[in-house]
């Protein structure tokens, strides 16, 4: 006479299926699809351990050397610290091989505020410089670093053709927010730089990560089952 | 016994089979061999081989725990033959040519600062193949030191130089990518190990494969078996020991059985200072076995004399090759069984490893070093989370249900003991060999870290990837426990615990694509 209880595998599958469908629901998907920043490059990040100020006076130019604008980055991001009343305006030039953008950062923000300026972003993408221009009658100091974890990014800051210890710590962002799951072959894409040959490919990782998110839960729920159904 | 173990067929079939000379016989008899292979570990083979790879492949380079001097390490002994220095050198932590690719691919400024992104546009990948078109050949050989792990034995770095010179077409990043594979197989073959200590211990092919899904779908083992690390070579030489070690106790001390436990022990301890916890747990081994099969006394002293012989030259080669690291020429350079200015004190280590796991009492003095850092960010959230260089974090709702999945464990575990102690006296030389061995690293990671603490007290030096030796007792545990549900139940734990697992592996995938790439 057959048992009315399901077989252990039968609970076993039930188990692993609720468990997933729970995830899914509660952390996966409202994961994936959250609309979220897309940074486009960091030159120099914010600081690790304290903030540091980079002081431009007035008539001062502070540009980052070797800094790279893809052709998604559309905002500049900036944090002003401290600036005297009225807080100046800032002139920002983004320019490398083949490439020049000017945007203004009108004044009259408060102090620690993060300031954005909207520049167009090169048809390619290019390793340039990018510079900040006191354009107004007061000082301002912006969020800089100089602690060992950020420092060690590959611009460098010189203050009117001066190198100085703090880098500015700036940001290039895109204007199109989306999910991840939007911006996956972007993503992929990224993942793709600096890999040779095969393990740069596109196809190769977006087929890895198609395994991990099908391939992972599919063989392990094969071989739970299977092994319950070699038991039975 | 492993052919036995790994395959689903009696081992007579696999001995009778036709064993023709051709290679098509050979490429016939390779794919019966493969056919043997039990369907529920291939399967965990493919999950455990996928996970690695998109590791390997999706975190950024030097983005693994100290990656940037293990690779290092890795490079030097590969151009040159020799270790790199660990506090002295020609002051280049690493190759130029490593240091160039870090360069444009923005790696450095990216270790464990969450808002860094790497370089991954056109023009930096263009700039760096100009750079290493134009470097000359010694750019990748004169990363003579200081190796913040030069201090480390050579065995791992030894193995990683097979794949690293295997690379195709000499670019840096194909030799980095090919050696951080070299780790991936090391990783494969830990997972394979647990499958043979599941096969040892549980007759039930589901508890076995529960067992092995355990370690398959670990995460941050999988994580740790995408970086260059020689941590990942420790995970292996423990798992391979402790099946050994089973063998030995349920089947008695053959001479290959002993010769195999020497070596995972001298595999250990040529690996990493840490590895040094094995020893303790051979002499357990060897103890064990001697009081549970009673051998005629040339035959212990034999069997002592191989296995302790071939793990105490390990310590030779160990100590001969550290002998000329810095650390006052003490072993391992010194990293295990540091003193500080501080004197020893045993009751201030009590009072650390008391208030590492429970509370403080009345009476203690607070303990040394960091004041809220114990089992918690230990034993849960570094030893399943905190990726990449410990900044790639679960949400801390997944850290409290695993601490509460822990602490549950533990306790069920007790239960298990006290209502079937019957069974617990009958195996007592299993429960202790595996009990003891767990303990062995224990304390040498405690003593380690309180030596540590008394030089510096901001570094507690014990993170959740050195408990990974032990991932495969922590499989065990949670699969006694299971056994000893009824049936039904049992089964929907199963299921539970192999979705956990899936759930966790994926996401800490998924928060290290967002953290890297978004």
């Amino acid at each position: 006479m057959r048992s009315a209880l399901p077989s252990p595998r039968t609970v076993a599958a039930l188990g692993a299926g609720l468990g997933l469908v729970i995830a899914c629901i509660a952390w996966f998907i409202p994961y994936l699809t959250r609309e979220r920043d897309d940074v486009s490059g960091v030159p120099v990040p914010r600081p690790y351990f304290a903030d540091e100020r980079v002081r431009l006076n007035r008539g001062s130019e502070a540009c980052l050397s070797e800094v790279a604008f893809d052709t998604d980055a559309e905002i500049v991001e900036l944090t002003a610290l401290a600036a005297g009343r009225p807080s100046p305006r800032l002139a920002v030039i983004a320019k490398g091989p083949g490439y020049r953008q000017n945007a203004v950062i009108e004044g009259g923000y408060r102090p620690r505020s993060v300031l954005m300026a909207r520049i167009t972003p090169p048809q390619r993408s290019v390793v340039g410089t990018l510079c900040i221009a006191n354009r107004g009658k007061r000082r301002i100091a912006l969020l800089g670093t100089t602690d060992i974890r950020t420092v060690i990014a590959r611009a460098t800051t010189r203050i009117d053709g001066v190198e100085v210890v703090p880098d500015v710590s700036v940001r290039f962002l895109s204007t199109g927010s989306g999910s991840v799951l939007e911006r996956a072959g972007k993503m992929v894409d990224r993942v793709a730089a600096f890999k040779p040959g095969l393990f740069g490919a596109p196809v190769f990782l977006g087929l890895v990560l198609l395994l991990v998110a099908v391939g992972v839960p599919a063989a392990a729920f094969y071989s739970m089952l299977s092994s319950f159904r070699d038991s039975d | 016994m492993i052919v036995e173990a790994l395959s689903r067929v009696a081992p007579g079939a696999i001995g009778t089979r036709v064993r023709g000379r051709s290679p098509r016989a050979a490429i016939t008899r390779a794919r019966a061999r493969a056919r043997t292979v039990p369907r529920p570990l291939a399967a965990l083979l493919a999950v455990a081989a996928i996970q690695v790879v998109a590791w390997a492949f999706m975190m950024p380079p030097f983005q693994g725990p100290d990656e940037l001097a293990h690779f290092g390490y890795v490079q030097h002994l590969a151009e040159t033959g020799e270790a790199p220095e660990q506090t002295g050198g020609s002051g280049a932590a690493f190759s130029s040519e490593q240091a160039e690719a870090i360069r444009w691919e923005n790696l450095h400024a990216l270790i464990g600062v969450l808002g860094m992104r790497p370089g991954w546009t056109e023009a930096e990948e263009r700039r760096w193949h100009e750079v290493e078109a134009s470097l000359p050949n010694e750019a990748s050989a004169n990363g003579e030191g200081p190796n913040s792990v030069g201090q480390n034995p050579p065995l791992y770095y030894a193995l990683e130089t097979i794949p690293y010179h295997l690379a195709p077409g000499g670019s840096f990043f194909n030799r980095f990518y090919l050696t951080r594979l070299g780790s991936a197989a090391i990783y494969l073959a830990a997972v394979a190990f647990m499958w043979l200590i599941a096969s040892e211990l549980f007759p039930q092919l589901w508890a076995r494969t529960l067992a092995t899904a355990i370690v398959a779908l670990h995460p941050k083992l999988a994580m740790l078996g995408a970086s260059i690390n020689a941590d990942i070579l420790l995970v292996l030489a423990w798992t391979a020991f402790i099946y050994v070690g089973l063998r030995i106790i349920r089947h008695g001390p053959s001479v290959k059985r002993l010769l195999g436990a020497g070596t995972a022990a001298a595999g250990s301890v040529l690996t990493h200072g840490r590895g040094l916890a094995i020893i303790g747990a051979l002499l357990v081994l060897l103890g064990i076995a001697y009081l549970r099969w009673r051998p005629a006394p040339w035959r212990a002293l034999r069997g002592a004399a191989l296995s302790l012989g071939i793990a105490g030259l390990g310590l030779a080669v160990v100590a001969v090759f550290t002998s000329g690291v810095s650390g006052g020429g003490a072993i391992y350079g010194g990293e295990i069984g540091r003193i500080g200015e501080k004197a020893f004190n045993i009751r201030e280590l009590l009072s650390y490893v008391w208030q590492f796991y429970l509370p403080k009492l009345q009476f203690m003095q607070p303990t040394i070093g960091l004041q809220n850092y114990g089992f918690r960010e230990v034993y849960v959230q570094s030893f399943y989370g905190d990726f990449a260089s410990l900044e790639v974090e679960f949400p801390p709702f997944v850290t409290d249900l695993l601490e509460i999945a822990t602490v549950l464990l533990l306790f069920a575990l007790y239960t298990v003991a006290v209502t079937r102690l019957d069974a617990v006296k009958r195996h007592w030389p299993t429960v202790a060999f595996l009990l003891l061995t767990g303990l062995s690293l224990l304390a040498l990671l405690h003593v380690t870290a309180y030596n540590s603490m008394l030089t510096n007290p901001a570094d507690p030096l014990f993170t959740g990837r050195y408990l990974l030796p032990l991932v495969s007792i922590l499989a065990i545990g949670v699969t006694v426990v299971v056994m000893a549900l009824p049936p039904r139940l049992g089964a929907l734990a199963t299921g539970g615990l192999v979705a956990t697992g899936i759930v966790l592996s994926l996401s800490g995938l998924g928060i290290a694509f967002v953290r890297f790439y978004a």
